[in-house]
């Protein structure tokens, strides 16, 4: 059993590793675009600011990188002129659609253009070099440390670190030609990059093998992303560019109280229907709650919300609860015991929404429990032996019957915490379930990328406690 | 001692005359006697049958389309096929069934009529080659129909036939029963409530809230069959090899099939569909394939891991099947009952996914879901629009869910009637 | 049963099957079952060979590895000329044809949703034998006829026979390939006894029929003395004595096989003999004792069996053991080679 669960306990980590892959690359490859705020878009059109925002807002969110693996090391000079050709349209042939990507690629390859770029600054084509000038006092500028995370003397450190960078970037950047430069111009600006390279600039910018093995799979979303994971930093939301973690955490509240007292009352309610309904399986009572819950559980969700919602609140015909909502805004402070009424009255509607559907399943899993139980030998000999009927139920059958519904509780882990999307939207609850609705609709990917990675995090420590208290109360279970 | 076996020789099940009924005749049979699950069953075919004929009840093009003076028209016939009014391949292909399958069954169900007394294999044969020529007849319909030329009605024949009758024009015109069109609006008609031209009321862009429930149907069964098939097929393959070949291969699909299942479903459901742009009733049938085929995977390897053992496997392979044939025709065939009771609750919890995604607005916004119907409701408030397509979708579902349990209880010899 | 000398059809060399044993967090391997550890012996054409043991002792194992139904680990087994674990797949399946099998659980080897004349007929398709579906038919329906069934039930499905009736079934299935060897797997041991002595003589009359030979694995040894011309006597995945029949009955010589022998129940109830009662139980194949295997339990055994593997001594025509006292081991049973079933 011990070997059982530390085997189970180390197969989370590869499990949950494999998770993260798979949700990462479903967001990855998903089409379109992340972030409002202009997009790469008709490269020619866009001012020198705008696409200096979205170059910035792609390196904060790592967007410039590669997904899973980086062999952007390999590139060759002549693969580094084609791209400028094309993206600058040279030979006068290229497609539209080819101009946006190669553009692109030339923002996003950045410190690996560098060296070749270097080199093509030897052209002979005055107006070829000034387009490889400019490129460089692009991708020249060097990528900012993280200060969001470490100890405060390490935050202090990579906030220097910052500022440095930044002052050399303001340099490189000015390193540029307008498209008016004189021949001279040009060469003078030649002449100063070729200074800049200095041999440190050149160590900087030529890969040895080992650093080239590092960038393939460490210089990826993929590995930044969990390179801040481990921090527990989820990114920023490219919305509110605020942390996503600290919203998320404040989010939890609400749908963990919605879903706490509606997951006890479900259980509360239905362990006693599914054993009644067990013990008189066959009668009219039985067939009663068997077609109630059976109704119950046919209703979507969504349609018993808004009818409830349409009911009682929105006065057609009873005005009784609030139309939705945690909690009344309010400037006058509260007592507790107001805020806490307040609060209940709020989610009168939600948790019985929420129970309704739930309890349906609930109870007949009860139900089929006992009635397993019932049927075997061990119940037999329990009424053979002269106990009572009740003895006979609560003592044995009860007990033996509720094993599966009670391990299921570990399953419902993710549930309670990350809220019911429909519920949480219908009520206007801000919970993790709107969060995550709304973050899906604005394409905010680190805000949908915590919430299901949180969430599945869950999940997987939920099947394993299911699984283990099975374990644990179901001794015939063995696990060699 | 040889009289005594010979005694038994004769099989359980005697008399001769009688057929010899396989796996799949005795679960019909058992399941024929369980009444609300039999009834259930005809209700769906009802509902599949709303679905097929939802034109000939709703349509507002004419039957017939006669103004005086002029050669008579068919601009209902005209329009099964017209993609500029159909745009969805799901109507054309429900129209497709409605025109060319109902066609096509009548001389299968004729066979199956005649076949009804005679001896068992020659039956089953004739009953199995007319079933598979009338599915390879009706597939080259639909094949063909896609080629069919695109008809441009656009007049919308009500307002003309107004306009010629004010002109004193005669004009012969035969509606269906709801002269309505699913998909576009009357401006003049907003909002209207319940009344004898509009039975259920029109919805905020003035379209006849019934003719969408009804068109809406084709919907939701093409998502949950479909849908279902998808994963089911792509599941038992999956599973089957895992429940196999075991080891290696199944330790790794097994993890596979724990990373799908932790990711919760309904979420990884909405981020991917809201990710897509413009998308259909497909791409909706595929995400939830993509999220369902684990349930289907685990009952089949189950299933597999108990059956991989059995002498019937090394029988097979002993005369020298190979593994495709012993997987696929020796074990499959005996794993699949429990995945096909799976998938009949798999087809009302697709339905109920896809109506879901649609109340939230993240379903195919071009068809008459019954999600979006509700959504609608919600938004304007409004009884008849949260109702209606409320009901249909407990009605579906349940159905669905009753069948299934009957289905299941047939396939379980505790249970026999 | 002396026919003229042909060349064996079966010939068994040191086949040897280990199932490795896992452990622990990381499942590694810590030892393995030698449930087959090098066994010989050969089937000459017409013959039947009984492979007797106690449970677990790996003649199931064996019959299947020699199929190829279990991968062997290394050995050979020649069949009608071809090296079985030679063979690729495609051979192997070709070659299947030429070898059967007939299980022991009458219940599970018919596949539940097939009918007869699937079952029956499936086989001859696949190898060649008939070309249609129809001739398939008419094939199974001769096969059933053969043995003992009515044609007729070729439409029907296995549920609806009693477990004598299914063991006909697989045995029309097994000969329906018209193999050269047949591995009969416990295949009268789930029988009732009246059943039993019907299916025997049905594989008695369909060797001579089909000139079959078998590889009859069992427990039971007064099948074995009904049924076979050669007996194989195996302890924990060795053999320790082959002879013939009337050899091993008359003149056991291992102590294991003279054991196993004064066990078996008699015919005659006022023949006394000397029971041999071996001490302690069947150590496990995992770690089986070193030297002589069963010099645990052996009454005869002395220093050198824990040390030293006895080789097979032959000591008759047809007759091998492997013990270091062969030539100590008397005949203290007295042994009428009379079989129970009238034939």
């Amino acid at each position: 059993m011990l070997q059982y669960t530390i085997k189970r306990l180390l197969l989370v980590i590869p499990t949950f590793f494999l998770i993260s892959l798979l949700i990462f690359v479903v967001l990855n490859i998903a089409p379109g675009r992340p972030g409002a705020t202009g997009g790469a878009g008709q490269g020619e059109q866009q001012n020198q600011e705008q696409k200096e925002s979205y170059r910035i807002f792609k390196e904060q969110f790592n967007l410039d990188k590669p997904i899973l693996i980086n062999t952007r090391f390999s590139l060759t000079r002549d693969e580094v002129r084609r791209l400028i050709e094309v993206a600058y349209n040279l030979d006068g042939t290229a497609l539209a659609r080819d101009r946006i990507k190669a553009q692109e690629a030339l923002d996003d390859y950045r410190e690996y253009l560098v060296r070749h770029l270097v080199e093509l600054l030897d052209d002979p084509d005055p107006a070829f070099q000034r387009l490889v000038v400019n490129q460089l006092s692009v991708s020249a500028q060097q990528p900012f440390r993280n200060d969001r995370r470490g100890s405060e003397e390490r935050r202090q450190r990579a906030r220097e670190e910052n500022q440095r960078i930044g002052a050399e970037n303001l340099a490189v950047k000015q390193m540029r030609l307008d498209a008016d430069a004189s021949p001279e111009e040009i060469a003078a600006m030649v002449q100063a990059w070729k200074d800049w390279y200095t041999p440190d600039k050149q160590e900087r910018y030529t890969f040895t093998g080992r650093e080239k093995l590092s960038i393939l799979l460490l210089d990826t979303r993929f590995a930044k992303y969990w390179g801040n994971l481990l921090y527990l930093d989820f990114g920023l939301s490219t919305v509110d560019r605020r942390p996503v973690l600290p919203t998320l955490l404040g989010k939890i509240r609400y749908s963990l109280s919605l879903t706490t007292i509606a997951v006890l009352l479900a259980y509360t309610i239905a362990i006693p229907i599914g054993i009644l309904s067990a013990v008189r399986q066959g009668t009219r009572l039985d067939a009663i709650v068997t077609v109630i819950l059976f109704i119950m559980f046919s209703l979507p969700t969504f349609f018993t919300g808004t009818v409830l919602l349409k009911l009682f609140s929105e006065g057609d015909p009873f005005a009784i609860f609030p139309t939705g909502d945690f909690q009344t805004m309010h400037s006058d402070p509260w007592t507790t015991w107001q805020t806490f009424k307040d609060i209940v009255w709020h989610l009168v509607l939600p948790i019985t929404t929420y129970t309704s559907v739930s309890l349906a399943a609930l109870s007949r899993y009860a139900r089929t429990g006992v009635i397993d139980v019932i049927r075997s030998d061990y119940i037999r000999t329990a009424r053979a032996k002269g106990l009572s009927e009740p003895a006979v139920i609560l003592k044995h059958a009860v007990r033996n019957g509720m094993i599966p519904i009670l391990t299921l509780l570990g399953g419902l882990l993710p549930t309670v915490v990350a809220g019911s999307v429909v519920i949480e939207v219908v009520f206007n609850i801000p919970g993790m379930g709107q969060y995550i609705y709304n973050a899906i609709q604005l394409r905010d990917y680190n805000a949908v990328m915590a919430v299901l990675l949180a969430s599945s995090f869950l999940a997987l420590i939920g099947i394993l406690l299911s699984d283990l208290s099975y374990a644990l109360v179901d001794p015939r279970i063995s696990f060699d | 001692m040889a009289d005594l076996e010979s005694a038994v020789d004769a099989p359980v099940a005697a008399d001769a005359r009688q057929e010899d009924p396989s796996y799949g005749e005795i679960v019909w049979g058992q399941f024929r006697k369980r009444r609300l699950a039999m009834a259930c069953l005809y209700g769906l075919v009802g509902l599949f049958l709303l679905a097929v004929y939802a034109p000939v009840l709703a349509s507002n093009k004419p039957f017939i389309w006669q103004p005086a003076g002029e050669p008579v028209q068919f601009p209902w016939f005209i329009s099964l096929f017209d993609r500029t009014f159909f745009e969805n391949q799901v109507d054309l292909f429900f129209n497709t069934l409605l025109v060319f399958g109902t066609i096509i069954a009548i001389p299968v169900a004729v066979v199956f009529v005649r076949t009804r007394n005679r001896l068992r294999r020659p039956r089953r044969a004739a009953r199995s080659r007319a079933l598979v020529a009338g599915i390879g007849a009706f597939l080259l319909c639909f094949a063909a129909v896609q080629a069919f030329p695109v008809q441009k009605q656009k007049e919308v024949f009500p307002r003309i036939q107004a306009q010629l009758e004010a002109a004193g024009t005669e004009v012969r015109a035969v509606y269906p029963p709801l002269p309505y069109s699913f998909r576009d609006g009357d401006i003049d008609q907003i909002g209207q409530p319940i009344s004898r031209a509009h039975l259920l009321g029109t919805d905020n862009a003035g379209r006849d809230v019934l003719t969408r429930l009804l068109f809406g149907t084709r919907i939701s069964l093409t998502i949950g069959v479909f849908a279902v098939a998808l994963y089911i097929t792509l599941g038992t393959i999956i599973g089957s090899i895992a429940g196999y070949y075991g080891g290696r291969v199944d330790a790794l699909i097994q993890r596979i099939i724990e990373v799908v299942i932790c990711v919760p479903s309904l979420f990884l459901i909405l981020t991917v569909a809201a990710f897509i742009e413009n998308r259909s009733i497909f791409h909706i049938m595929v995400i939830i394939a993509a999220v369902a085929w684990t349930s289907p995977a685990r009952l089949i390897r189950a299933e597999f891991l108990r059956l991989r053992n059995l002498d019937f496997v090394s029988a097979a392979r002993a005369v020298g099947y190979r593994e495709r044939t012993i997987i696929f025709k020796e074990i499959l065939p005996n794993a699949i009952a429990p995945v096909l009771v799976a998938a009949t609750f798999g087809v009302a919890r697709a339905i109920l996914i896809e109506s879901t995604m649609s109340f939230l607005g993240l379903g195919d916004i071009t068809v008459p879901s019954w999600g979006q119907i509700l959504n609608t409701g919600r938004t304007t408030s409004d009884w008849v629009l949260i109702l209606a397509p409320g009901f249909a979708i407990f009605v579906t579902v349940s159905l669905l869910n009753l069948v299934g349990e009957g289905f299941r209880d047939a396939l379980d010899p505790k249970l026999r009637k | 049963m002396t026919a003229e000398p042909r060349p064996p059809v079966v010939q068994v060399k040191d086949l040897v099957k280990h199932f490795p044993v896992y452990k622990g967090l990381f499942r590694r391997q810590v030892g393995s079952v030698k449930a087959v550890d090098g066994i010989s012996f050969d089937i000459q054409g017409g013959e039947t060979v009984a492979m007797v043991g106690e449970s677990g002792c790996g003649k199931t194992t064996a019959g299947r590895a020699m199929l190829r139904l279990i991968e062997p680990d290394s050995g050979e087994v020649w069949v009608s000329g071809r090296n079985v674990p030679d063979l690729d797949r495609d051979a192997l399946r070709n070659w299947r044809q030429k070898m059967q099998i007939i299980f022991q659980d009458p219940y599970s080897s018919l596949n539940p949703r097939q009918t007869i004349g699937q079952i029956i007929g499936g086989g001859l398709l696949l190898h060649g034998i008939v070309q249609t579906a129809a001739e398939a038919e008419d094939r199974a329906k001769e096969l059933l006829e053969r043995v003992g069934l009515q044609p007729r039930y070729t439409s029907r499905y296995p549920h609806e026979f009693s477990g004598g009736q299914r063991q006909r079934i697989g045995i029309a299935r097994a000969v329906a390939l018209n193999p050269d060897f047949i591995v009969c797997d416990e295949a009268v041991s789930a029988l009732d006894v009246s059943v039993q002595a019907q299916v025997i003589n049905l594989l008695l009359d369909l060797k001579d029929e089909f000139d079959l030979c078998y590889l009859f694995v069992t427990h039971d040894l007064s099948v074995v003395r009904h049924i076979a011309d050669h007996v194989v006597v195996m302890y924990l995945g060795q053999i320790v004595e082959r002879a013939s029949r009337a050899d091993i009955y008359a003149r056991p010589r291992h102590p294991y096989t003279q054991a196993l022998l004064s066990a078996a129940p008699r015919t005659d109830p006022h023949k006394r003999r000397k029971r041999v009662i071996l001490p302690g139980d069947v150590p496990s194949p995992i770690n089986p004792p070193a030297g002589c295997r069963f010099h645990t339990r052996c009454p005869l055994a002395g220093p050198r069996c824990s040390a030293e593997r006895p080789a097979a001594h032959r000591i008759a025509d047809d007759h091998y053991v492997a013990c270091h006292f062969y030539e100590d081991t008397t005949d203290p049973i007295d042994v009428t080679a009379s079989s129970p079933y009238p034939r």
